[in-house]
């Protein structure tokens, strides 16, 4: 059954992959009227998560930057730099509740947390174990 | 002053504590409710393992291909929807140790009492979920665990790494059965003393507390670790308190010392994997209990064990309490448990309500193992004892249709009578091995025959004065050679023919 929904949801990037955005609503309504002709109409949700997945990573994953205030022009280039080169995309965020220092989402799957925030949570849980 | 102060003693706290950035797979929560998150991502999280949301832990129990299911440890309030998870790639562990003892924890291990941290110096951490001792490294039972309880000790002895079971209905005296087993390990050399574990499951607060101060006032709290899940308490914390208490008790089996353990009660921690495993949509079974019910009370009470001389020779002896409705044992969770353990201790309502306490029915108490571990001198007296109780059931039952009964046939039944009798026991009134067996030695001699059955009770108390004051070589000799030899058993005849 998981193999069949990471099909239907690799079909379904390549499809629109090829069309104009335009087309893109009565792909999904033949997608759906196919899944239920199947008589997989509930692995949809599946499908379309497995779809979201494939569509975002398919021209690399995100490496999203949350700094606690504006960086620097130069800081801005290293992270972006070092990033590119391990195949992720660039996009930054502020973040001020961060209180300072920066936490690093690569993709969906990874953190490398280097905010002050973060290290506080951290020393709050230790001094409280 | 202040500030420089709490800067030392955070410095303290996190010397050698690396606090450098590491990547960390995280997840979002796509649903909660009911203490249970479904959350996506999370792709190498293993079973067992704690994850972190907003500070509030919780344990994966769920894995599936695109969402893994955890329960919460704490308030699902401080949870939404979108929140990041974060794995610990820990799993989930308990502190044990001495530090523990005289404590009142959660079932995370986290002080309740307001008496302070835990001594760091005298604290490990071990997973909650353990492997039981192999066949290789056990024993079989060969000493006793006294209870302190005339019928318990006699005819449904008790021994040490044994699990017997001690069911009942509502309000018979199951749990003070076991307050009054934690305090008779006063009654034990300190070296061989048995170091408690109480696991309340599911419990009123005042409940445990009136415990913990009855312990803490008899002077039992030194060598016992309170576990409470109370029934305020997030269900997640009832269904791991029982393993929490196990592996602490675990500890003390591993160094070599000799540990008990009581889960009060199974019931309630088959109810809330009940709801833990219906919320996390696993297919229910017979009562609406998962599939794996058994071996969720199998595996925690094969941990309980006598280990043998090569691993340390220690042991944890295993008390679950199981509740009864109606005194339907036949239900599904007390057959299970009845099937697990080496024996049950069943106490009737019927009994409880005639003014017999402990409430025990011992046609249909057993200890399958426990006999091994009886004393000598227990095991003289105890034989002849069951068997006067077993004739005087029988005929009793006659008595009830026929008037015209012979003289030996009124004997027994006045002798049975008598012996029922003395077996009644208060509550904190525990006796010493040697005690027990003099009074059940009078017993079963007959001594009690003449006097009136209302008057037995302060027969034995005057008995045991009699003992205590004048005749302490008795019970220290018995209580040194753990035998009744026919030197004393005539010392006792004497005294006891003299009358009190």
């Amino acid at each position: 059954m998981q193999n069949k929904v990471r099909i239907y949801g690799e079909v379904l990037k390549e499809v629109l992959e090829k069309i104009p955005e335009q087309k893109y609503r009565s792909v999904f309504q033949n997608f759906k009227n196919l899944l239920k002709k199947r008589g997989d109409l509930r692995l949809l949700s599946k499908a379309v998560q497995e779809f979201k997945t494939v569509w975002e990573n398919r021209k690399g994953k995100k490496g999203t930057v949350v700094f606690a205030k504006t960086p620097s022009g130069a800081m801005r280039k290293t992270v972006a730099k070092a990033l590119k080169r391990k195949g992720f995309i660039y996009e930054e965020k502020i973040d001020p509740r961060l209180v300072g220092g920066a936490e690093i989402f690569l993709g969906n799957d990874y953190l490398i947390d280097n905010s002050i925030q973060g290290k506080l949570a951290s020393i709050a849980k230790l001094v409280s174990a | 002053m202040a500030k420089e102060y709490i800067v030392d003693i955070l410095k303290k706290e996190l010397e050698g504590v690396d606090l450098s950035p590491k990547a960390q797979e995280i997840g979002k929560v796509v649903s909660v409710g009911d203490g249970i998150v479904q959350i996506e991502g999370l792709a190498n999280v293993v079973a067992s393992e704690m994850v972190d949301i907003n500070g509030v832990s919780a344990l994966v129990l769920n894995l599936e291909e695109y969402t893994v299911g955890a329960v919460l440890l704490g308030d699902d309030t401080f949870v939404k929807e979108g929140d990041l998870v974060k794995r610990t790639g820990k799993i989930l562990s308990v502190p044990v140790g001495e530090a523990l003892l005289g404590r009142v924890v959660n079932s995370l291990g986290v002080p309740l009492d307001g008496k302070g941290s835990l001594d760091k110096e005298d604290l490990f951490f071990l997973p909650i979920e353990r492997p039981a001792p192999g066949v290789i490294d056990r024993e079989s039972v060969n000493t006793p665990l006294a209870t302190g309880i005339k019928v318990i000790d006699a005819t449904i002895p008790i021994g040490r790494g044994q699990r017997e079971l001690i069911i009942g209905d509502r309000q018979v005296g199951k749990t003070a059965l076991v307050l009054d087993t934690i305090l008779n390990q006063l009654n034990e050399p300190k070296d061989k003393r048995p170091l408690c574990v109480y696991v309340a499951i599911g419990q009123k607060s005042s409940k445990v507390a009136q415990l913990v101060k009855e312990l803490e006032d008899r002077g039992a709290m030194e060598y016992t670790i309170v576990v409470v899940a109370g029934a305020s308490d997030p269900v997640p914390l009832w269904y791991i308190a029982p393993f929490t208490g196990c592996t602490m008790g675990e500890y003390f089996r591993d160094k070599g010392k000799d540990a008990l353990v009581i889960y009060d009660d199974l019931s309630k921690h088959a109810w809330a994997w009940r709801q833990i495993a219906l919320l996390l949509r696993r297919p229910p079974g017979r009562e609406a209990y998962p599939g794996d019910i058994f071996y969720l009370h199998s595996r925690l009470l094969e941990r309980a064990a006598k280990l043998g001389k090569e691993k340390g020779g220690g042991s944890l002896t295993a008390l679950p309490i199981v509740e009864t409705q109606l005194g339907d044992v036949s239900s599904y969770i007390p057959t299970n448990v009845i099937s697990i353990t080496d024996g049950q201790i069943y106490l009737e309502t019927d009994l409880f309500s005639k003014g017999q306490r402990p409430a025990l029915n011992i046609g249909l108490s057993v200890s399958r193992v426990g006999s091994a571990a009886q004393t000598k001198a227990m095991k003289k007296v105890a034989s002849k004892l069951k068997l006067e109780l077993a004739q005087y059931q029988e005929l009793a039952a006659f008595v009830q249709f026929s008037q015209d009964l012979d003289e030996a046939t009124k004997k027994r039944i006045e002798r049975g009578a008598r012996l029922t009798e003395i077996l009644k026991q208060d509550q904190y009134k525990v006796l010493k091995m040697e005690e027990q067996v003099c009074v059940l030695f009078a017993g079963i001699g007959g001594y009690l025959d003449g006097i009136a059955e209302d008057k037995v009770k302060e027969w034995e108390t005057k008995f045991l004065e009699k003992l205590q004051d004048s005749h302490e070589d008795i019970l220290h000799t018995i209580r040194d050679t753990k035998d009744l030899d026919e030197a004393t058993q005539e010392k006792l005849k004497k005294i006891l023919d003299h009358g009190l």
